[in-house]
């Protein structure tokens, strides 16, 4: 008897996760179709328009957190308005790149959200699809955003720092005064801040983006370093303590970080230049849904999603149509900010990585 | 026993593995031998030996394999002195109570990698609960740097594993006949003594299988070496993922990977005929 | 005297073992949104936050599932293989054991890598089916060492005697052999049961969309968001559901008996 019990308490435990599903609502189609597209521009609405995407699911590779709450609040109710089964499948980039290539005779994913510095290979590679104005908001996109994929957001790699050890805003040269050594928090190299950060110290060093020697002799110079940084809480909150007085970051983290309360500002360094970073949306080769992959990618580029990510994490816009004021404008890769930013030769830098990770590994991380 | 029927009993999990483990790995055999493409997963399918050779032209792996070989070893090493205690006082107790105990001692395993690091973390922290606490009464001058070191990473690890040392080990300790120990006594040994020459020899077999079971655990653990080591400490689960998913090199990382379980391969097989002589001796009847 | 030194040894350790547990639970209830000590203020919106994620849920959901049939798998292919294995007096035991053992040595990322090639090839790839093959590969090492070992206080007089008095070899396993490795079997269970629920390298690997395990998606929001408070309340209510069925599993089976 006890165990009959058991085994019920177990089972209704176990349970409890499975049954707790949504409810449905019973609107006609014409006015959830509304509802979800209220705030959309007219340009996506035409592109919408009697779009019917019954029995349709959509697999979208994205990342998590609220990226994933901006999607799902922005693009995913137009689409599940017409009909469509939305599933994302959160992950890191790395993952979705080794999925679409392992996958590339038989994609299971339609959409892939990838970074820079990796949209160029994939799309060379033929593994993605080459970015063109069947989609009609890519006409609006920034010339800049154009590459590789559809350029989803912009943001810029510079200096978080803690206000307390600066008068002004730094700049690159300035995290090698004397007085910060060891106080320079770094990113992890592979990954896009670390080779924007390796390729600063090569330009500061010889004047050459390509000089890997003189750009890992450069970063010795700011070693030990307190912290190699994955995780964001961590990089700023020892930056509030003052155990780090700044590190290359890019600009939405820290202005996320500013709004919850921690003692950082961003510099948008001149000499040099912000490095650009960039969110790119990708449509998979070969794909199963073409037409509701185009929906997605006019959804995700329209004005509506992009001022949500502008105004709730600082990924700043692509599509030059969406305007923006006052402090998020200052806050956003926005403007005359997008011509500056400095852009670099990210397929090389694909190229070099290999080795450079074991040099990374050797003379940065175990440097003593 | 006729060894036609052992085959047919072995056979389901034969299956299982040479279709799921084996198939897999020795698509890794043939990856090891490609040659990597920069930037892609497409490698070309042109045999090389290259990815082999690297491993012997840097020093670098070396310093990996031998700082595994080094957290794993001190790992198990604190688990087998940390467990014998507590695992002595478990054994002590009434069935009733002993089994609440056990139950809570096995949570930092049902809790998962995740969630002992996210605890971890918060305490190890520069601001975390330790240093606070160390600072609060005046121990510390300044804050330990626990996170990024060694000795943050081997604290995880050994927390995590624990559990895996104590349940075999407990139940060989129960094995134990009590009169054994009641006639030590008898003869005027002391408790050290009794410890030394009558638990630790025959919970042997039990700590042996707790032994292995941690060591194999911490030589292949990633998550704890990648959050508490914050990438300062590279031990080989934590290169074998920067190589495969971040530089996505795979024919190297193949390769790597490959080299490494071989070469442990003969470690873990020494171990385990050395666990086979001590149950041996244990159970005669084997 | 050492009886008191050894029961004081044995709760530091105990509070050592337990420390990171302890730490989510308070931190759940920390109004900060980063971990903090002392704790800024109480709070309970972490948890009214986890009741409103549909997400989380659901992930929870998909790891239960997917546990419990990785478990079943792997016990029902692993029993029979441990039994052989100890009953098998041979040099090739050493070497089946080994291929049984060795999940254990190789990472589970590389195998992952091998995996998903091997995976997409089948059309397995994103299947709840493939998931909990990968998941009971990764569980037998643990089934058939635990098994082994409590098969070595097996009384195999015992066993020869029931089989002298005629019981057919599939009787006497399930009425002397099958109770004799009870606790390697439960204890099994328990070790896979975990395994397979907090496994995060290969379910990111070969999860598709459609089944996203709760370590996975915890992962995703650890590597995008730093600490995420949302992450820790969610931990903390598992964490407290484990203790409550470990505790009830302990109170109604008291399985601890048969170690």
């Amino acid at each position: 008897m006890r165990r009959v019990l058991f085994v019920l308490v177990m089972l209704s435990l176990l349970c409890f996760p499975l049954v707790a599903g949504g409810t449905t609502e019973k609107t006609s189609s014409a006015d959830r179709i509304a509802k979800a597209d209220e705030g959309l521009d007219q340009q996506t609405k035409d592109f919408l328009e009697d779009k019917d995407f019954s029995n349709q699911t959509l697999v979208v590779g994205v990342w998590g957190g609220v990226i994933e709450d901006i999607i799902r609040e922005t693009i995913v109710p137009s689409l599940e308005a017409r009909g469509a089964k939305v599933e994302l499948l959160l992950g890191g980039t790395g993952d979705r790149m080794a999925k679409i290539y392992v996958e590339r005779n038989n994609p299971t994913m339609d959409i892939c959200y990838l970074n820079l510095y990796e949209c160029q290979q994939a799309m060379n590679d033929g593994v993605t699809e080459i970015p063109g104005n069947k989609i009609p908001a890519y006409d609006d996109l920034y010339p800049q955003a154009q590459i590789g994929g559809y350029g989803m957001s912009f943001m810029g790699l510079g200096i978080a720092y803690n206000p307390d050890f600066f008068d002004s805003p730094p700049e690159w040269k300035d995290l090698w005064k004397p007085e910060y050594k060891g106080k320079i928090g770094f990113p992890t190299y592979p990954g896009s801040e670390g080779e924007a950060f390796l390729a600063i110290a090569a330009i500061l060093a010889s004047g050459d983006e390509y000089n890997e020697e003189a750009g890992f002799q450069k970063l010795q110079e700011l070693l030990p370093a307190p912290l190699f940084y994955t995780n964001l809480d961590e990089l700023f909150m020892m930056m509030t303590k003052g155990d780090i007085v700044a590190a290359p970051v890019i600009s939405g983290y820290a202005w996320t970080y500013l709004d919850k309360g921690m003692n950082v500002a961003f510099s948008w360094p001149t000499e040099v230049g912000t490095v650009k970073m960039m969110d790119v949306l990708t449509i998979v080769k070969n794909n199963k849904h073409p037409e509701l992959a185009d929906a997605w990618t006019q959804l995700a580029l329209s004005p509506r999603t992009q001022k949500a990510y502008a105004e709730r994490i600082y990924f700043g816009p692509t599509n030059s149509k969406v305007v923006l004021e006052g402090e998020v404008a200052e806050r956003n890769v926005y403007g005359e900010k997008v011509d500056r930013l400095i852009d670099l030769d990210w397929l090389h830098i694909i190229d070099s990585r290999s080795e450079r990770t074991l040099r990374w590994n050797k003379d940065v991380v175990e440097y003593r | 026993m006729k060894t036609k029927h052992v085959w047919a009993l072995v056979m389901p999990a034969l299956l299982l593995f040479v279709l799921i483990f084996l198939v897999p790995f020795l698509l890794l055999i043939v990856k090891s031998f490609q040659t990597y493409v920069p930037g892609t997963l497409i490698s070309d399918s042109s045999f090389t030996w290259e990815n082999y050779t690297q491993l012997f032209s840097d020093g670098y792996y070396f310093k990996i394999y031998y700082r595994t070989i080094r957290i794993a070893v001190i790992s198990t090493l604190a688990v087998l002195v940390l467990s014998y205690p507590l695992s002595i006082f478990l054994s002590s107790m009434n069935a009733k109570v002993r089994g609440v105990f056990m139950t809570i001692s096995i949570l930092p395993m049902i809790g998962g990698a995740m969630i002992q690091t996210m605890g971890w973390f918060a305490m190890l922290m520069r601001y975390g609960t330790i240093n606070s606490f160390l600072l609060g009464l005046h121990i510390i001058k300044d804050p330990i740097q626990f996170l990024g070191t060694e000795l943050g990473v081997i604290i995880g690890l050994v927390q995590s594993f624990l559990p895996m040392m104590i349940y075999p080990l407990v139940s060989s300790l129960l094995a134990i006949d009590r009169e054994i120990y009641d006639s030590a006594r008898t003869l005027g040994a002391r408790p050290p003594k009794i410890f030394f020459s009558v638990t630790i020899p025959l919970s042997a077999p039990g700590a042996m299988a707790g032994a292995i079971l941690v060591f194999m655990a911490c030589l292949t653990s990633f998550v704890t070496p990648s959050s508490l080591g914050q990438g300062k400490i590279q031990v080989f689960g934590t290169y074998a993922y920067q190589q495969a998913i971040q530089v996505m090199n795979w024919p190297f990382s193949s390769s790597y990977a490959i080299f490494f379980i071989l070469s442990m391969g003969i470690v873990v097989l020494a171990l385990n005929l050395l666990a086979r002589g001590l149950r041996r001796k244990r159970c005669g009847s084997m | 005297m050492w009886k008191h030194v050894n029961r004081v040894l044995s709760w530091l350790i105990l509070l050592f073992m337990l420390a990171p547990i302890i730490i989510i639970f308070l931190n759940s209830f920390n109004s900060s949104r980063f971990f903090s000590f002392p704790p800024d203020g109480f709070t309970l919106e972490w948890y009214r936050r986890f009741l409103e994620n549909n997400e989380y849920r659901k992930a929870i959901g998909i790891s239960t599932e997917l546990a419990f049939s990785a478990v079943i798998l792997a016990l029902s292919v692993g029993i029979p293989s441990a039994y052989a294995l100890f009953k098998w007096d041979s040099s090739k035991r050493s070497i089946l054991q080994a291929v049984f053992l060795s999940p254990l040595m190789l990472p589970g990322i590389v195998w992952a890598i091998g995996l998903i090639q091997y995976y997409s090839m089948m059309g397995l790839l994103g299947s709840f089916i493939g998931l909990v093959c990968a998941h009971a590969i990764i569980i037998i090492p643990y089934v058939i060492r635990l098994v082994t070992a409590s098969l070595c206080y097996l009384d195999e007089d015992t066993e020869h005697a029931a089989r002298t008095l005629g019981a057919t070899p599939v009787k006497t396993f399930f009425s002397v052999t099958l109770p004799a490795i009870k606790p390697g079997i439960i204890i099994s269970g328990i070790f896979g049961f975990m395994i397979s629920f907090t496994d995060v390298v290969i379910a990111t690997f070969i999860a598709g969309s459609k089944y996203i395990t709760y370590p996975v998606r915890m992962y995703v929001e650890l590597r995008t968001e730093g600490l995420d408070p949302l992450a820790v309340a969610v931990s903390a209510a598992i964490m407290f559901v484990i203790i409550i069925i470990a505790l009830l599993a302990e109170k109604s089976l008291s399985w601890s008996k048969y170690l």
